[in-house]
């Protein structure tokens, strides 16, 4: 068990980092014509730009381990699907939120908390579907393969 | 193959080394016989004690405190073996698939997943068996895909 939660925090870390650092990198070429590791709100509450990315940095990761934490969820199996997808998607949203909110990626108000849910089941779902379809392939190779015995 | 065979009443453990170029599937056949020359397994039902023949037992599952082996036409009896002891020492046919269950891969009618995503293995004895998401790459590894 502790060894499983090692193994998910030492892989959500190196991708929690990775995703941040290229969603920055986007945003910053998208929008400025130099590097902000988050919003300018963001930015602006700190001295200097060095603690700015260091601190982003912390929050990425700790962003990753959210989700690579609450995988582990999906692994309980006596509880129903339903039931892993429940709280694995209560255990992921808060905490992220709470994360993204420290973060500044959006301003603190009802309206911009909607349309981030929004978004966020959004992909939530998208995700869930590619899992689905995924098993799905899956089933249908090892038939294939069964039936050809 | 070039074999020697060296029969000595005191040797303990018993045991083959084999040297080869490659695992093949003949092979791991010959191999997984070899493996059970001096295994037999017992099942136990109510008060009976009763030999196992492996090639009729299609799926294994463990619950809270006891292990059940399923007999193709025939009821299901329990172990005293543990899951990890099972795993260990079962043929390759033998095929871990989730927390609590070792399907017979020889004995797997067909899979299904359900609207929940979860994949269901129907055995040829109509029983069934969950693979989980962990599971996944090692079945299809097991049964050679």
């Amino acid at each position: 068990m502790m060894k499983k939660i090692g193994q998910a925090i030492g892989l959500g870390i190196p991708i929690g980092v990775t995703c941040g650092l290229v969603m920055s990198l986007l945003f910053s070429y998208m929008y400025a014509n130099m590097y902000y590791p988050s919003s300018p709100r963001f930015t602006a509450q700190f001295q200097r730009p060095l603690d700015a990315i260091s601190v982003s940095i912390l929050l990425w990761a700790l962003m990753g381990i959210v989700f690579a934490l609450s995988s582990l969820i999906f692994d309980i199996e006596r509880w129903s699907m339903a039931r892993r997808t429940a709280v694995h998607f209560l255990a992921s949203y808060i905490p992220f939120t709470i994360l993204a909110l420290l973060a500044k990626w959006f301003p603190a108000g009802w309206g911009f908390l909607a349309s981030y849910t929004l978004i966020y089941l959004g992909i939530y779902v998208a995700m869930w579907l590619s899992f689905y379809l995924a098993a799905r392939h899956y089933v249908a190779a090892v038939n294939k393969k069964l039936a050809a015995r | 193959m070039k074999i020697e065979l060296h029969i000595d009443p005191n040797v303990a453990p018993e045991h083959a080394d084999v040297y080869v170029q490659a695992l093949t599937p003949p092979l791991q056949t010959a191999l997984d016989q070899l493996g059970q020359v001096d295994q037999q397994w017992w099942g136990y039902q109510d008060k009976q004690i009763i030999p196992l023949d492996l090639r009729h037992l299609s799926l294994i599952r463990a619950s809270d405190d006891t292990v059940t082996a399923y007999r193709v036409g025939g009821g299901p009896v329990q172990l005293r073996e543990r899951l990890y002891q099972l795993e260990a020492a079962l043929p390759s046919n033998f095929i871990r698939v989730s927390k609590g269950e070792i399907v017979n891969g020889d004995s797997i009618d067909h899979l299904s997943v359900g609207l929940n995503g979860l994949i269901n293995i129907a055995m040829q004895d109509g029983q069934v068996a969950m693979v989980s998401r962990r599971y996944m790459r090692s079945l299809k590894e097991r049964l050679g895909l």
